[in-house]
């Protein structure tokens, strides 16, 4: 299963009714979510509020959506155009460099960010990510290895076991193993979040 | 607490790796288990660090939550059926069905042997005895004056020139039931008629050209 594979096996478990399946969509795209509209609403407070708007949409519309394209993408635009409505219904005009819909999975626009983040989530996005980096330099060469194949390079269990020379359930334990090292040491900063 | 295994299977969903089915039990286990939901959280914005998306903004824990009690309020978007394209694929299917019940009525009713579908078909006789020639008597006319008989190749003969076949017997047209029964659509009929005196040849001949 790919990364949509994933989307889509949770997409089609909302459609059947489960909820927690939603929620594990919100929890792994409202990073980026929160960023995009960060682009449009400089406010922390107002912006949740657009992105709790934003995923209710997205839940109430997930009848509608098959899955044609990614998830994300499709979440992306109506995060665009919620921001930009709340913007308008503000009597506020919405900035015109939109990031193409095309370019939204690839999407990092350090300056842009940089320019429009604000100063305390920049600063807590610097922080947690100084502690990821020393978790994993810190953790054994096999762990490290593991992760950073996965993670970094996108390599699935199979292509990992094979540059690792082990069986899949070993790299799969790894992996598991790598995270929750690296967890324990943000699970401190995310919770003053 | 949760155990190990279920946080391994979790790493496992969201690196894809997870069999379909162990992923549905999981799911139910996520429904009542936060802090494996807050995993799945920090183990996303883990993989967004590793990968450098500066991007992704840290999320505050109470997002998702506010989210979650939204949408447990909110009715389940059930996936909607494209009726659109289900009633084009309905009228397919009826038009399809319609013309093959119309093309086994057609093949059923009409007269075997070739001939107009109206008219009599017409049994070809051999040469010197009986010529047979369309009679313009359609079958219906005569379905309602006699019991029309079937004949079978077996016991069909070719008749000699001015003999006529024999009526039918008095006695089994009075005793007969209603026409129909006796009436067998797919079953051929003939009449024959004394054999017409032959056109000399010439007259047959086409004009020059």
């Amino acid at each position: 299963m790919s990364d949509r594979d994933v989307d889509q096996l949770l997409v089609e478990r909302v459609q059947a009714g489960d909820q927690t399946a939603f929620d594990l969509l919100v929890r792994k795209y409202q990073h980026r979510i929160l960023a995009v509209i960060g682009r449009f609403i400089r406010d922390p407070a107002e912006a949740q509020d657009v992105a709790q708007e934003v995923f209710l949409r997205a839940y109430r519309a997930l009848g509608n959506f098959r899955g044609d394209s990614a998830f994300y993408t499709w979440v992306y635009k109506i995060a665009v155009n919620t921001a930009k409505n709340h913007l308008v219904a503000q009597s506020r005009r919405p900035p015109g460099d939109d990031v193409a819909i095309e370019d939204a999975v690839h999407f990092t626009a350090d300056s842009q960010l940089k320019d429009r983040a604000t100063p305390e989530n920049e600063l807590l996005r610097q922080e947690i990510e100084r502690h990821v980096t020393a978790a994993v330099d810190d953790l054994p060469e096999e762990l490290r290895m593991a992760i950073t194949l996965r993670e970094v390079d996108g390599l699935s269990y199979e292509e990992i076991a094979e540059v690792m020379g082990c069986p899949i359930g070993t790299v799969r334990s790894r992996i598991f193993r790598a995270r929750e090292a690296i967890e324990r040491r943000i699970r401190p900063l995310l919770s003053e979040n | 607490m949760n155990s190990p295994s279920h946080r391994e299977d979790l790493s496992a969903l969201l690196d894809g790796e997870l069999e379909r089915s162990q992923a549905a039990f999981l799911l139910r286990r996520l429904q009542h288990d936060r802090e494996l939901r807050e995993s799945w959280t920090h183990w996303q914005l883990i993989g967004e660090c590793l990968r450098g998306n500066r991007a992704a903004v840290p999320a505050p824990a109470a997002l998702a939550e506010r989210v979650r009690e939204a949408v447990t309020a909110a009715p389940v978007p059930r996936r909607r059926v494209d009726w659109l394209g289900g009633l084009r694929w309905a009228a397919g299917f009826a038009t399809a069905a319609v013309v093959a019940a119309s093309a086994f009525w057609y093949v059923q009713t009409r007269p075997v042997g070739g001939g107009a579908a109206e008219g009599v078909p017409v049994l070809a006789a051999g040469s010197g005895a009986a010529e047979v020639t369309s009679s313009g008597v359609r079958a219906a006319d005569l379905r309602r004056q006699l019991p029309l008989l079937p004949v079978s190749s077996r016991s069909s003969r070719v008749l000699p020139s001015g003999e006529f076949a024999p009526a039918p017997d008095p006695e089994a047209w009075q005793k007969a039931p209603p026409v129909a029964p006796l009436y067998f659509p797919s079953t051929q009929y003939i009449i024959v008629l004394p054999a017409a005196p032959r056109q000399p040849a010439q007259e047959r001949s086409l004009p020059a050209q």
